[in-house]
């Protein structure tokens, strides 16, 4: 398992030789950041091979973004996440000159098992047929035939099961985790400045950098159409969660996940 | 610009189209699961116990339907298919369930997975392909991936501005469908917390709508309690006239598990509004005719889809 670090600001003088990592899985102004674009382009002059998240990606943004990946690509090949079919398939001039690695992120490769109650809801079935749904997503052959006609061979996930890693790894993919949280929903709002009441344009160097801790207080029953106070059940649902700008993830304990303990993933993101 | 409205049975089908759907969707019986589906819903909603169609009132729908020149959309919508080795037959009751549709005669399968889109397309099937909002499309890029696979319409993300809208709509080489009435605040597709799949329809287990919950927050000391997630756009009738000069093709009335009643007072009301948009009437017009209810949940909460930015990434 290899080891990436992502970026952190003011990371000048640092003598880790880890793979690099930059961009943002949700936010097309955190992904473009210019300083760290810059810090990311004197890491791979000193041999640091990089990988970069890039998010959904809005009309208006997405030549941008390829200039981006096309200003960093260059000789060394970069690692690129894509969260986005579109962009994806922008970029594809950049992936057959063999300029950069495409990997599919998390927004794409997003299942049924990422939600925290889908055994939950699954209990309604009969067990062999919940156990056929309760599975990651991209582990079916019709999805991994079209990321291979995209050169695409990893795939980044929240953690899972080690059965699943196997399974992948038959199939011929190579599997990245997040080992500090777990993505569970994203959206196109920035939860963070609308917390804050940041107003204004963003530089996606904003209050999104500090997570906002939540815990349910009350929740919309759908069966009884109206609040109800959550109970401890409810609350622990949502337990370690936290917002980062527009996505909400859940904190998990790093140290199984480095240590090889949920499986045997090929790269490993903290 | 076309009103799409959603069926449950021969009778909702019926309301909706004499209220002046000009196309509807709806999702069949699978005859696989007890309440989960492969339309992107659960079977059961808290107003109805089965929101799938047999077949035989299936091809009875499609057949009122084409009598009148309404267009019929049947959901393959789920959005996550997962098909390991403990998976068994699932592709093939996938596939034996979009048969159904087919062979009653729909005109269009609604898929939003990419995998079932890849298989669906190499079936020969007589029906247009439509890629739906779990896609989660936002630029013209996406819509160009998709065509590949002989999509014919694509739904736009629910997270989208007008100026987006009308910037694809002039470029898009296929038709565009846009989420009319309703909304979520993440990204279908991409959202975790999992509701309306059916939850609750047999056991207990209601998680809730976790974007409307009430939550305390807390960062670095600065604490606040409320609905921090809801964010939910719903109504687009003072956009109406836009969306149609800009090209959308079909516009949606979410919804099959909601009140019918209330589904086809809806459409009644877009209706209009867009015959008095053709008409050269504005927007206070418009407004001066909806219900104390409609402008209490939408108009009094700026809850205006398509049309405001704040606080939208890249928007």
């Amino acid at each position: 398992m290899i080891i990436e670090r992502m970026y952190v600001e003011h990371e000048e003088g640092s003598v880790s030789t880890d793979p690099f990592v930059i961009g943002d899985e949700g936010c097309i102004y955190k992904a473009t950041q210019e300083a760290m674009l810059s810090q990311a382009e004197q890491e791979a002059g000193k041999g640091r091979s990089i990988r970069y998240i890039t998010p959904f990606v809005p009309e208006q943004n997405m030549q941008h973004l390829y200039d981006c990946i096309y200003s960093l690509a260059g000789e060394k090949k970069l690692k690129v996440t894509f969260n986005d079919y579109g962009f994806l398939f922008r970029c594809l001039d950049l992936i057959k000159d063999g300029n950069i690695i495409p990997v599919l992120g998390r927004l794409l490769t997003r299942s049924i098992i990422d939600s925290p109650w889908s055994d939950e809801i699954m209990k309604q079935e009969e067990a062999d047929l919940s156990a056929a749904v309760l599975g990651p997503s991209f582990i079916h052959e019709a999805k991994i035939e079209v990321l291979n006609r995209y050169n695409i061979y990893e795939l980044e996930v929240n953690i899972c099961a080690p059965s699943f890693i196997e399974e992948w790894h038959r199939m011929g993919m190579k599997v990245t985790g997040y080992a500090n949280n777990a993505l569970i929903s994203i959206g196109r709002t920035c939860y963070s400045a609308r917390w804050h009441a940041i107003t204004g344009e963003c530089s996606g160097t904003e209050a999104c950098r500090s997570p906002i801790s939540i815990e349910l207080s009350k929740k919309w029953s759908r069966k009884n159409f109206m609040y109800q106070d959550a109970s401890h059940q409810d609350r622990q649902r949502y337990g370690g969660m936290y917002i980062l700008g527009n996505a909400v993830y859940r904190q998990q304990d790093s140290a199984d996940a480095l240590a090889g303990l949920m499986g045997n993933y090929d790269y490993m993101i903290v | 610009m076309k009103i799409m409205a959603p069926a449950i049975s021969f009778d909702t089908a019926r309301q909706v189209i004499e209220a002046g759907a000009e196309e509807i969707y709806l999702g069949g019986d699978d005859g696989v699961f007890r309440t989960y589906s492969f339309t992107g819903r659960g079977k059961a909603s808290i107003n109805y116990p089965d929101m799938n169609c047999p077949e035989d009132e299936l091809r009875g729908i499609v057949n009122y339907a084409h009598d009148r020149g309404i267009k019929v959309n049947y959901l393959c919508n789920t959005p996550f298919f997962y098909n390991g080795a403990i998976s068994g037959d699932m592709e093939n009751h996938y596939l034996a369930y979009a048969e159904k549709g087919v062979h009653a005669g729909v005109d269009a399968l609604v898929i939003g997975d990419l995998g079932l889109l890849n298989i669906t397309s190499k079936q020969g099937f007589n029906v247009k392909l439509h890629a739906s909002v779990f896609f989660k499309t936002l630029n013209l890029q996406q819509i160009l991936f998709l065509e590949q696979f002989g999509v014919e319409r694509v739904v736009l993300s629910y997270h989208i501005c007008m100026e987006e809208i009308e910037a694809l709509c002039s470029r898009s080489p296929i038709e565009i469908e846009v989420i009319g009435y309703l909304g979520c605040s993440f990204f279908n597709g991409a959202c975790g917390f999992l509701h309306d799949l059916g939850e609750g329809a047999v056991n207990d287990f209601d998680p809730g709508i976790s974007c409307k919950g009430v939550y305390s927050a807390c960062c670095e000391g600065k604490q606040g309690n409320g609905r921090i997630f809801d964010v939910e756009k719903g109504c687009a009738i003072c956009s109406l006239h836009r969306l149609e000069q800009s090209g959308v093709n079909t516009l949606k009335i979410v919804g099959r598990d909601r009140d019918y009643k209330r589904t086809v007072e809806v459409i009644r009301h877009y209706k209009s509004a867009l015959e008095h948009y053709r008409n050269g009437e504005g927007d206070e017009q418009i407004r001066a005719g909806l219900p104390n209810w409609w402008t209490k949940i939408w108009c009094s909460g700026n809850r205006c889809k398509y049309s405001d930015h704040a606080y939208l990434i890249g928007g």
